[in-house]
């Protein structure tokens, strides 16, 4: 639905990330205050649209689908029908483009723990959880959801040269640095397949003061 | 116009170095004129499956000079040819094509230019930026009389300073490196060795 | 950068990354020219990694020899960058092809029933619609055909 002089809204689109999908749209600027929105999803390739229970007639501009796109090999679309009683009774409805969680949704930074000795930084890197739960109840991390994502690791010393990890493990530790010397710890994940990066978790640490002497 | 016998353009070829792709041809001069020339492709799937068609370079419709880079033309590992036309006004040459095709995994991988250093005692390498094929691939050892036990390293991009090793207190350590160009399968030669001393032990 | 397709006994390397690459340029423009979001050529039921082993090779020859005969050579645009992306999706799928050739000529491409009969499925999916509509769905579904390729 092209987006031409809209009315009532407009940028109707799913933002994800780690899984946690909510769809997002904008009032136009001047739109009605009494404007309402309802929302509906339907998977591709269904014929059925169904509506969101919790989204019918609301005034907020968001609306949460993650449980209803949970599936993350599948790909959905969603409505949204704004509505305004008061000004002549304007009605409008946009569409999103296909989304595919698996597909699209973002990588969050890792959680990562930077820990300064003397001569070293150790890096511990934590599971990323994500919006995803099994059956029984348990929280999925990424790394449960993508067997193969591996983390990338740089110290960044004094803003020349980067000193590199890359693996699988939890626990990485740069040696052979100075006493009382700042340095930049640079974490990301990296899923092979389908290919993606997260954003860098960034840390300043300084090394301790050498006490023995 | 006046009519000018417009010849296609002679010589057509490809120079490719490290995964760029540059087309050449000989220039069609007419005195007092510019000639300007136009470029389409074609890869395997177009000439097998649909009737050879072709398709107008990214870069190169309507340009003056002899030559054109198609390398955003060629992306995948098939054989693909080109063509190219002189037009002066309303009047165009003919087309000339390759005499051979052109497959991108015949691309010459030159070794990479590496700069070695260090800061106390981390040994420090860096390459220069190829783009985002290459990978490099660095063995490096500390000399010693008896043994010469060779460690490994990938370094995913060029253009910035990486950490190889924490070393030993007044050893020297070597280096040599190739290019790894995933997508061709192939890797380059190892480039010139090059050596660095540490650092002595720091006095008392 | 490079990656294993695992097919039953053939293992094939592929560049995933350029193929994707290729086909997020042109996904947004191609997809909304699907305007039919009811039906679906590639389904689920149909999946590649859910193909026994030993037929998957043979399923996949298919499906690569379905885009090549019938979705890239018949896909319609006056859109340079698009029918240069095309091309160039077109051309990979066909280095793939020439790879699964070596698995046919050492019998690693047995063709079973199962095989057969999801890959005719999948025509009678595509041949409900009206040509170059289904052509337009066939393409706009690429991402799910290089989804079942990762996951095999």
């Amino acid at each position: 639905i092209a987006e031409e002089n809209p009315k009532l809204l407009q940028n109707l689109m799913f933002h994800s990330s780690n899984f946690e999908n909510i769809l997002k749209w904008d009032s136009v600027q001047g739109s009605p205050a009494d404007t309402v929105y309802s929302v509906q999803y339907k998977r591709y390739g269904d014929p059925k649209w169904k509506p969101k229970a919790e989204c019918q007639n609301i005034t907020q501009t968001f609306c949460n689908l993650t449980y209803e796109t949970r599936d993350t090999e599948e790909q959905y679309f969603a409505k949204l029908m704004a509505s305004s009683q008061g000004h002549g009774d304007i009605m409008e409805w946009r569409q999103t483009t296909r989304f595919s969680a698996c597909r699209d949704t973002l990588i969050k930074p890792p959680l990562v723990t930077c820990i300064p000795s003397v001569w070293s930084v150790k890096l511990i890197v934590h599971p990323s959880p994500t919006a995803l739960w099994t059956r029984d109840g348990h929280q999925q991390t990424l790394e449960e959801i993508f067997p193969d994502l591996f983390y990338r690791l740089q110290l960044h010393i004094n803003q020349t040269y980067q000193m590199h990890f890359e693996g699988k493990k939890k626990e990485y530790e740069f040696f052979g640095l100075a006493p009382d010397t700042e340095y930049q710890g640079v974490t990301m994940i990296v899923i092979p397949t389908p290919f993606k990066e997260s954003a860098p978790y960034t840390c300043r640490v300084r090394t301790l003061t050498d006490r023995t002497w | 116009d006046e009519v000018v016998n417009l010849p296609a353009p002679p010589d057509l070829s490809v120079h490719s170095t490290n995964m760029k792709h540059i087309l050449t041809w000989s220039p069609v001069t007419i005195p007092g004129e510019t000639v300007n020339y136009s470029v389409e492709y074609q890869g395997e799937y177009e000439r097998y499956y649909t009737s050879s068609t072709w398709i107008p370079s990214s870069w190169c419709s309507s340009i003056s000079t002899p030559e054109c880079n198609v390398t955003d033309d060629i992306t995948a590992t098939v054989a693909y040819n080109f063509r190219v036309k002189a037009t002066l006004g309303s009047q165009s040459s003919s087309w000339s094509t390759l005499k051979e095709l052109f497959n991108r995994n015949s691309t010459v991988l030159t070794s990479p230019r590496m700069k070695i250093s260090k800061d106390g005692y981390h040994l420090i390498v860096e390459f220069e930026d190829m783009g985002p094929y290459f990978e490099f691939n660095v063995t490096y050892w500390k000399k010693s009389p008896n043994s010469q036990k060779e460690l490994y390293k990938i370094v995913r991009e060029g253009g910035n300073l990486v950490h190889l090793e924490t070393m030993e207190a007044g050893a020297e350590y070597c280096v040599k490196a190739q290019t790894i160009v995933e997508v061709i399968e192939r890797s380059s030669t190892f480039n010139q060795v090059e050596c660095i001393r540490a650092q002595d032990e720091s006095p008392l | 950068g490079l990656k294993r397709l695992h097919l039953g006994s053939c293992v094939l390397s592929m560049n995933f990354q350029e193929i994707r690459n290729e086909f997020l340029e042109i996904k947004g423009y191609v997809q909304a020219e699907d305007e039919n979001l009811d039906n679906r050529i590639l389904k689920s039921s149909e999946a590649l990694q859910d193909i026994k082993p030993t037929e998957r090779c043979c399923f996949f020859h298919h499906l690569l020899r379905f885009y090549l005969d019938r979705v890239f050579k018949n896909y319609q645009t006056s859109n340079y960058h698009i029918r240069r992306k095309v091309s160039s999706i077109a051309n990979s799928f066909l280095g793939i092809k020439r790879e699964l050739r070596l698995c046919h000529d050492h019998l690693m491409c047995h063709c079973g029933e199962e095989a057969k009969e999801k890959y005719t499925h999948i025509l009678s999916h595509f041949e409900e619609l009206d040509g170059q509509k289904a052509v337009v769905k066939a393409l706009g579904e690429l991402d799910i055909l290089l989804r079942w390729m990762e996951r095999t």
